[in-house]
């Protein structure tokens, strides 16, 4: 059988090439039957190479969209290849630089070139074309929101975790080894459980919890056998995938859903907040009334970027903004 | 501001006091915009956050609910704090996205308060009015 | 003028690429090395809960993102006040150690090694699959050990890639007794591998030296932490800064690092050029008499009297011997960086035998809070500040990084100019030659995402060459 030709795009912080490479022995017995025709990390291969390919079997893009020069690789990509993967949660859900989206782009150019403490006084900020005398140079725009990469594209198979961890990336070998087999092209694969975390989690939240407050993981020495949610520590287990083998929790801090959310819940930050709602206070709501659960309440802070640490462009207020900037 | 906008208001209202108040406005021939369309729930604390967020998505221009008011009347006890709760959490975090969160609003609204129900509507939309739509 | 891009960078982290215009002599007019990506940290991270920074700043980079962890969670400590207990501060050094060496033999083997192992192949087999098939051996056994060590960063971080082990004032959980005598076996493993290596490569080095020091050379500043031994420290020290003739030029605490370094911006280039203040910027040039620096490996060997442990020390020695200090030689960057890993080996061992690192006494809770934070390490690239300052919430209100890539970036521009210039003859470009250029960045072991770690977005290198007319000449694919 012909080896399969596979494109390694572009990553956004390189964590998902590390993964890839810590495949170690895996990795190098899956190069018998693939071969990277593109990875700028690890091979010498250009883009002009690259646009070479009439076909390709696998391309993988590990990071967001967020310049168009990203945008116009996914799509050509998605052209020129048989599988579009998108390798971490950056691809599958925009990630931690789609925090971003939160500020609009004049602002955050602003803040990081004009505005940081150590730039000296004379300021240019970086553009798509640099004119010097005869000399032109250009660098690539990047848009206004940063997004997963079905946004451009479809995948046929996401692969979740901030990288994907271990166990995640036996099962991609896997799914490539069965794709060398089969040349069958699976649409819109997800390589998580269907259920939450707190499935497989050691840790098991009793049957009904009341916490003070919502702690800060600052704040209170985090116990190591104790669900978090019991502790009041914000976790979110409940609404993330399973199949990371819950490492965060092991190494006894809460989960942050870099698996992205299970398959039930349409927006896992308001769903996180109806779990607050539930057990905050839940044996003294009425002793505290009204007024004491506002002071509880009002100690809540940042929740927007707490919910979706990984995946604002999947949450309704990123969904309505979006709509409004038309 | 549009002075011919209309806004679209969903009213999630709890079965047992906050529905049956809109009942008996309606009974009562009180008036109130027909664009705020009430929906029945068992329970101000049946409405989860992701019904408030999916229907702004779906272009509700405002939100409101309506439940028993605290600290007895709730029929299953402490549903309506569990609300309240919610809905300053959701305000929170509407307030950090950049959206008004003067487009959520939480009302306690008995069976017997048809008036208040409906004064609490035409006040409602008319703020959102001033607001303007969700969607520019 | 003829304009030649090559896009993209390869064989390093993240993306950029090189442009170099030919006046109609067919002499390098300029060139330029510009980071092409963006993300936004520096904004974003604003409005966050601060003691979420350490997990959020790792995905700066997956490359190295524990230097970022252990600087933010640094700035932590100082802002809520909390001096964390020995056994937190030691298992903090455990992690960074055994990232060091992650980071370095990943840049050394997986990206780097072509460049000496492979030197004429072609451009399909320069890399990791090429060595592993003419040189399994070397491959299998990087592949082999690599393994080891990042099963130590799972058990001190949580994760090998992103950990999340930092607290302001320790950290989340304490290393059990089996774990600390895995690390110690680890840790004895990679020093003999680590010694084996730096022998192996010191007689490439020898052998290669002589014809390439007159192409990849820095005469800048050097700037590391050093201890109060004058070693090169990596947890703690303070900043010491050397001219390019290895005189002090300043030392300071890595807190008043405003008073020192400065950064120009250009249009052409996402990353961002820091110097040094009080020298001034005079441009894309070396010498003593401008605020270019660089940091890194080889930075440290120069600002520093050499390593706390033996064996790397000794080697140490022997580097010096053949190519005296100050070294400017940029390809000796390869070189430091093998000495760094054997060091860090033994930094390991000394650590993980030391058995209260398995003690329960991890996190102290504390401490008076103030509203600025300012973390520095040496990161496996150079020297890394983290600085956050916050609302009486403790919500982010200004974040500042200034990380080591960007550091260099001056210095890499000015040794692409110098390569190109030197390696291009009569406007030909060969694709060996193409190579040649890239290795002059290559040496520094860039690693663009840090180094923009603001919003941008990545870069790609292809050599076109267009005559006066605009007209396409010749494509040449390195």
């Amino acid at each position: 059988m012909n080896k399969l030709k596979a494109a390694y795009a572009y990553s956004s912080c390189a964590g998902c090439d590390v993964a890839i490479i810590n495949l170690g022995e895996k990795l190098l017995s899956l190069s018998e039957k693939v071969e990277f025709v593109y990875w700028t990390t690890a091979t010498d291969f250009k883009m002009e190479d690259l646009k070479s390919h009439k076909e390709l079997d696998i391309a993988i893009a590990a990071g967001a969209i967020r310049t168009s020069e990203h945008e116009e690789l996914v799509k050509l990509l998605r052209q020129k290849s048989k599988l579009l993967i998108a390798l971490g949660s950056c691809a599958c859900f925009g990630g931690i630089p789609s925090l971003a989206n939160l500020y609009d782009k004049s602002k955050l150019l602003n803040t990081i070139y004009a505005e940081s403490p150590s730039s000296s006084k004379k300021n240019d900020v970086p553009q798509p074309l640099t004119k010097l005398g005869k000399m032109e140079l250009t660098i690539p725009e990047f848009q206004e929101w940063c997004n997963p990469v079905d946004f451009a594209a479809d995948v046929n198979i996401y692969v979740p975790g901030c990288p994907p961890q271990e166990g995640t990336m036996d099962w991609f070998v896997n799914t490539i080894n069965e794709y060398y087999q089969t040349r069958s092209a699976p649409k819109g694969m997800i390589l998580a459980s269907e259920k939450s975390l707190c499935d497989t989690c050691e840790r098991k939240l009793p049957q009904k919890v009341s916490i003070d407050k919502l702690y800060r993981v600052h704040e209170i020495r985090l116990d190591q056998t104790k669900c978090f949610l019991q502790q009041g520590v914000l976790c979110h287990g409940p609404v993330t995938r399973g199949g990371c083998n819950e490492r965060c929790v092991k190494a006894n801090m809460p989960c942050k859903g870099c698996m992205g959310p299970i398959p039930t819940v349409r927006d896992l930050g308001a769903k996180l907040i109806s779990v607050i709602g539930t057990i905050l206070q839940s044996d003294d709501e009425k002793q505290l009334g009204e007024e004491g659960l506002k002071k509880v309440v009002d100690e809540i802070h940042d929740l927007t970027g707490s919910l979706y640490t990984y995946s604002m462009p999947l949450s309704y207020v990123e969904k309505i903004r979006r709509k409004r900037s038309i | 501001m549009n002075v011919q906008f209309e806004p679209k208001i969903v009213a999630f209202l709890c079965k047992w006091c906050a529905s049956a108040g809109a009942d008996l406005a309606g009974v009562s021939r009180l008036k109130y915009p027909p664009t705020l369309v009430p929906m029945q729930v068992l329970c101000s604390s049946r409405i989860d956050p992701q019904f408030i967020m999916d229907a702004f998505e779906k272009g509700a221009d405002g939100v409101l609910i309506g439940g028993c008011h605290t600290p007895n009347d709730c029929h299953y006890i402490t549903g309506n704090f569990k609300a309240y709760k919610r809905h300053l959490m959701l305000q929170k975090m509407l307030e950090e996205a950049g959206i008004e969160s003067r487009r959520l609003r939480l009302e306690w609204i008995s069976a017997t308060e048809g008036r208040k129900l409906a004064q609490v509507a035409t006040e409602f939309v008319e703020e959102i009015q001033k607001l303007g739509p969700l969607k520019r | 003028m003829k304009h030649i891009v090559v896009t993209p960078a390869t064989r390093l982290e993240g993306e950029a690429k090189i442009s170099i215009f030919l006046n109609d002599k067919g002499e390098v007019e300029d060139a330029f090395f510009q980071g092409e990506e963006l993300k936004g940290f520096e904004q974003f991270c604003v409005g966050r809960k601060v003691e979420e920074l350490p997990r959020i700043v790792t995905s700066i980079c997956g490359v190295c993102p524990w230097p970022h962890h252990i600087a933010s969670v640094k700035a932590l400590d100082m802002l809520f006040g909390r001096t964390p207990p020995e056994p937190a501060k030691k298992t903090r050094e455990l992690g960074h150690c055994a990232h060091i060496i992650d980071s370095h033999t990943l840049h050394f083997y997986i990206m780097a090694a072509a460049d000496f192992l492979l030197p004429n192949a072609d451009q399909s087999e320069r890399n990791i699959f090429g060595l592993l098939k003419k040189n399994p051996q070397v491959v299998k056994e990087y592949v082999k050990n690599r393994k080891y060590i990042t099963q130590v960063e799972e058990i001190v971080g949580g994760r090998t890639i992103h950990p999340l082990f930092g607290l302001p004032g320790g950290v989340s959980k304490p290393i059990s007794k089996e774990e600390r005598s895995t690390i110690e076996k680890v840790a004895s493993v990679w020093i003999e591998y680590a010694k084996n290596s730096l022998e192996e490569f010191e007689k490439v080095f020898k052998k290669e030296f002589p014809s390439l020091n007159n192409v990849y050379y820095n005469k800048s500043y050097s700037m590391s932490l050093v201890d109060q031994d004058q070693h090169a420290s990596y947890y703690d020290g303070t900043v010491r800064v050397v001219d390019p003739d290895g005189r002090e030029a300043a030392k300071f605490h890595g807190r008043n690092y405003l008073d020192f370094i400065e950064e120009q911006i250009f249009p052409w280039s996402y990353t961002k050029f820091p110097y040094l203040k009080k020298i001034g910027w005079k441009g894309r040039v070396d010498g003593v008499d401008s605020g270019a620096y660089k940091v890194g490996p080889l930075a440290r060997i120069n600002a520093s009297n050499g390593f706390s442990t033996q064996l790397a020390n000794e080697a140490y020695e022997r580097m010096i011997e053949f190519l005296d200090k100050p070294i400017h030689t940029s390809l000796a960057y390869h070189w430091a960086r093998l000495i760094e890993v054997l060091h860090m080996a033994e930094l390991m061992t000394e650590i993980s035998r030391d058995e209260s690192i398995t003690s329960n006494d991890i996190l102290n809770l504390s401490g008076v809070k103030q509203n600025i934070g300012i973390g520095v390490v040496e990161a496996p690239r150079g020297t890394l500040i983290h600085h956050y300052e916050t609302d009486e919430n403790m919500i982010t209100k200004l974040v500042n990084i200034v990380v080591p890539t960007t550091m260099n970036n001056t210095s890499i521009n000015i040794e692409i100019k110098r390569a190109a210039q030197n390696l291009i003859k009569n406007s030909e470009v060969p694709k060996e030659v193409i190579n040649r250029i890239e290795m002059a960045f290559r040496a520094y072991d860039p690693c663009i995402a840090c180094s923009v770690h603001s919003l941008t977005g990545g870069s790609s290198l292809r050599l076109l060459i267009y005559n006066k007319d605009k007209k396409l000449v010749k494509e040449v694919r390195p």
